[in-house]
Parts: C-alpha cells; structure tokens; sequence
C-alpha cells in the first residue's frame, strides 16, 4: 500500500507516471459519485469521470504545492468538466484522446451500480415535474425506473424493446432532467466533496 | 481497484498501461539531439519569417526603383539623346547582329553593326529608324517633350453606372449611341432588360474617352463611376527592341543568301529565314494589338431607370476559372520564395555578423573559463 499523500503521488507522478495510477484508485469512485449526483445519468458520470482523470494526467506537471491537499486540485478539474457539461450537454474526449487513451462505452450492469451511488430520494418530486420536458420514450423509460422502481430487464419488458435500449433511454432521459434541474437552479447534490 | 463498477476497472487498466509507458519513455534518456532541433527549427522558421518580411518590403521598393529606372532611360534618351545598344538584349539573341555564320560553318559573314537598341521616339513599326551606322542611334539633344509622351502604351478603360428618369431608357440608349459616333467610337455590344435598363459596351478612340466619360456622366444620375489604365509601354519597348533585332537578322540573311554557294547553304539560310520571319509576324501582330487597344479605350455603361433591374452585359458575367486560380496559385507560391530569397540576401550579411560576434564570445567564455579552472 502507497502511504503517500494524494499531494505527494501528484507531485511524485511528475517523474514516476505510475504514481498517478495510485491516485486514481484512491479517488475514482468518489469522483464518479460526485458526477452522478449532479448528472443523475451513469453514463454521463462515467465519461466525466474518465476525461477528468485524463485531464489530470495529462496536465500533472502543472499542479503545484499550495499547502491544500492535492485532491483539491483534483476537484478542480472535475468541476471544470461538469460546468462544460452544463453548459453543452455533450462530455469531450478531448484530454483522453491527447494521452492516447480509448473512449469506452459503459458496461450494460454499470448502469445500475453507478445508479446506486445515487439518493434519488430528494429530488424525486422535482424529476415528476422535469418530466415533462422529456421525449414520450424517454419519459416512460424514467417512469418506469425511477419512479416505480423496476429493473431495467422489467422496464425493457414493458416498453417492447432491448434492455440496451432502456438502459439508453433512462440515461438520456436523466441526463437531459440534470439539464432541466440546472437550468432552473436546483441543486442535485448540496455536499462539496 | 476495489470497485463493482466494470468501467472504473477497464479505465485502470488503460491508464496503468499508458503511465507505464511514459515511465519507461521518462528512464530512457533522449538521445542525443533528438530535443534539441526544435529551438533550431524555430530559429529557421522565425528568419525565414524575418525574410519574406523583408523580401515583400524590398519588392515593394524594387517596383518603385524598376519604375524610377525605366523614367531615368526615358529622361537619357531624350536629354543626352543617345541610348546603348545593349541596354535591351533578347535571351539567345546577341544585341550585336553584324556578324553571322552558317550552320556547317563553311563560309562566314561580316556585315556593319546594326544597333539593338530601344526604339527611338516616332519610329514607325516597321522598324525602318533612321542609323547612323554606328553602334550608338544618335538623337537630337532636345528632343520636344512630346516625344517622350509618345513612348507611352497606357490601355485605358471606364466603367460608368447611370441612374436615368422614368419613361427615357430609350431616348437615352439613343444618347449612348450618338456620344459613341461623335467621339469617333462605336457600340461594341449592349444588352437591355424589360425596356428599362440596359448594359452597353463602348469603344472610344483613347484621345476621346475623357470628353466621353463626361457626356455618359451627364445622361443622368451617376451611380458609380472608374476608370483604370494599364500601362504596357515597358512591353511594347520590348517588343520594338526585339522587332529590331530580327529585322537586322533578316537583312543579314538575305545579303548571305546573294552569297549562298551551294544548295546546302541556301536551304540552312531559307530555314533561318523561315524562322526570323515567323518571329518578325508574332511581334508585328502583338505591337499591332497593343497600338489598336492604346488607341482605343472600352466603357462599359450601365444605365438604368429608377427601380428597375440592372442588365448584365455579357462580358461581365463572372466565370470562375480553375485554371487562372491554378496558374495564381503558383505564381503565389513563386512570389513567396522569391521574397523570401530577397530577404534572405538582405539578412546574410547581418547573419555572419552575427556568427562571427557569436564566435568570439563563446572563444572568449571559454578561455575565461579555462583561467578560471587552472
């Protein structure tokens, strides 16, 4: 176990690439929950989550010693990546792409892990009303899942179609509430990491 | 990784592979000079900036001098009233024509000198200049004024848009017509559209085209107006200069012809002449066409009624031309590397220089430095 702190693996990855590697294991699924709670769609956290580490991979020799703790700078980043997200509801791959890194598509069964890291709880009445914005495929999907509650083998049943495509549908759906949400300024998420 | 979630997995993996890697890449030292060249190719690339800088400013100055020179000659010939021989010579042509030699080199030739010099003020086309016979055309010191206005080819052209009252398109287009016949021109081509505009071609004896840019202004309201001139007098020196030469080559051929002994020695002279003769028509026919354009100028009169829509005459129709784009494309490229030639023989000079001072400094340092350590 590396018993260094995320400032000195950051600061140490400089000249020894590998100790990034340590950061990322430290971090990721922190990260990636904090990109579902303000996304609410798996795959969209799931990319974000990648073109962040990317990002601070490919620009690690830019990071300097402020005294904070290096995750910090980390979050920095990540924030960055969300408000572009925001802003144009599309995720780059930009960074992966410049340090020659694939962009992969999200693992079928990921979709309910990542789904778990999130308390939908709390925002449910504010989604009923965000429903309306969505397309008549991608509402029914939303409904079904995360209104009802049903597994995405039974939301696939329903709507006559695969489970990929279901899974699609809820995702683009709650992609585009996250969207609506933000717009209308409603927190997702009130912790700062 | 601690993690259920398969894509957290996968992305560590890539990530471990490509930051072992770079790991390895960072243990290998670089070899040597390998980062080197790119402050070299960044110093190349910034001088040969500093040169096509240089090289467009220098051109600039280069049209102007060229201009100025040719002025100079103009001022020689008619201020000292004598112009060199070879102050125009002709690629594979020699200036001096007095001397001519078959091609089986059997038998040789002299005949007088004949002057391949620039034609001289009020020179017909013809090329029959007055000589003295000797390597220099002799002129009177004061030359008027006038003549040096001769040498001048300036093509003139004039566009002019018209804006005409209500109902008088027709008694105007018959205005165009009648300023056209008393300036001694004519229409070349018109075209009108709905009975209210119209677009016409005019051409007007040069002398005239002033006085016609006037009447056409006067037809109504004028919407734009231009005039440009071209001037080709630099080409139709050229063209007398080598009009010149190839009429003495071909009075040196004939006189070799009456000597011509042998058949041989007729059919080598006959195809020379052939060949002489041939050049002789292609530069009568380009200094004829330049006399016909320079006598004459073009105005192209676009002229209508309020509100109507405006006629295009044929000529102007805009055909974009792949071939011209290609041939200017080129002549771009061209253009930048001889800038950039230009420039680069501006900063040698100051490049050695700079070596030079480089040299010494880093001969100086190493000395100090060599004191320094004994």
């Amino acid at each position: 176990v590396d018993e260094r702190s995320d400032t000195e693996l950051l600061l140490a990855s400089r000249a020894e690439p590998v100790a990034f590697v340590e950061l990322y294991r430290r971090h990721a699924e922190d990260v990636l929950r904090y990109f579902a709670r303000r996304t609410l769609d798996p795959e969209a956290a799931a990319e974000l989550t990648a073109e962040t580490f990317a990002e601070a991979y490919a620009s690690r020799r830019n990071y300097r010693d402020t005294g904070t703790n290096g995750v910090a700078w980390l979050y920095g980043i990540a924030r960055h990546q969300l408000g572009r997200f925001f802003r144009t509801g599309t995720i780059d791959a930009a960074a992966r792409r410049r340090i020659g890194l694939s962009r992969e598509a999200l693992p079928g069964d990921d979709y309910e892990r990542i789904e778990e890291q999130v308390d939908l709880a709390p925002i449910r009445e504010a989604l009923i009303d965000a429903l309306e914005t969505l397309r008549e495929d991608q509402r029914d999907a939303l409904q079904l899942r995360v209104i009802d509650g049903l597994g995405y083998e039974e939301v696939a049943k329903r709507l006559g179609c695969a489970e990929a495509a279901a899974r699609q549908r809820v995702s683009r759906g709650l992609r585009r509430i996250a969207l609506v949400l933000q717009e209308r300024g409603l927190s997702l998420a009130t912790e700062v990491e | 990784m601690d993690t259920e979630i398969e894509f957290l997995r996968r992305f560590e993996s890539e990530l471990s592979t490509r930051a072992q890697a770079d790991a390895r890449r960072e243990a290998s030292p670089p070899a040597r000079g390998a980062r080197r060249w790119k402050p070299y190719a960044s110093l190349v690339a910034a001088l040969l900036g500093l040169a096509l800088l240089i090289g467009l400013a220098a051109s600039g100055s280069f049209v102007g001098a060229a201009s100025s020179q040719f002025n100079s000659v103009g001022a020689a010939v008619n201020n000292s009233g004598s112009v060199d021989q070879g102050a125009i010579s002709m690629p594979g042509i020699q200036a001096n024509q007095g001397q001519s030699s078959f091609a089986n080199g059997t038998a040789t030739h002299q005949s007088a000198p004949v002057p391949g010099a620039v034609a001289a003020p009020g020179t017909n086309d013809g090329g029959t200049t007055t000589s003295s016979g000797a390597n220099q055309q002799q002129l009177g010191s004061g030359a008027p004024a006038a003549q040096q206005g001769d040498l001048s080819k300036i093509i003139k052209d004039g566009q002019i848009a018209v804006t005409i009252d209500t109902g008088t398109f027709k008694a105007k287009a018959g205005s165009v017509a009648h300023i056209a016949a008393v300036n001694g021109g004519s229409i070349l081509s018109s075209s009108t559209e709905g009975g209210d505009s119209g677009s016409f071609t005019l051409r007007i004896p040069a002398a005239n085209f002033d006085q016609a840019m006037q009447q056409l202004a006067q037809l109504g309201s004028v919407d734009s107006s231009a005039s440009q001139g071209q001037d080709v007098t630099a080409q139709y020196v050229d063209l007398k200069a080598h009009m010149k030469i190839y009429l003495s080559r071909r009075h040196v051929l004939f006189g070799l012809m009456n000597k011509a002994t042998t058949i041989g020695q007729s059919l080598t002279l006959q195809n020379q002449l052939d060949q002489v003769q041939l050049k002789i028509d292609q530069i009568q026919g380009q200094i004829n066409y330049i006399n016909k354009q320079t006598a004459e100028s073009t105005i192209k009169v676009d002229m209508h009624e309020p509100g109507a829509a405006v006629a295009q005459s044929p000529d102007t129709v805009d055909n974009p031309s792949l071939g011209h784009a290609w041939d200017r494309a080129v002549q771009g490229l061209l253009d930048v590397i001889a800038a950039t030639l230009i420039g680069l023989g501006y900063l040698l000079p100051l490049l050695i220089v700079a070596g030079i001072v480089l040299l010494v400094v880093r001969f100086v340092r190493r000395r100090r430095v060599a004191a320094n350590e004994v």
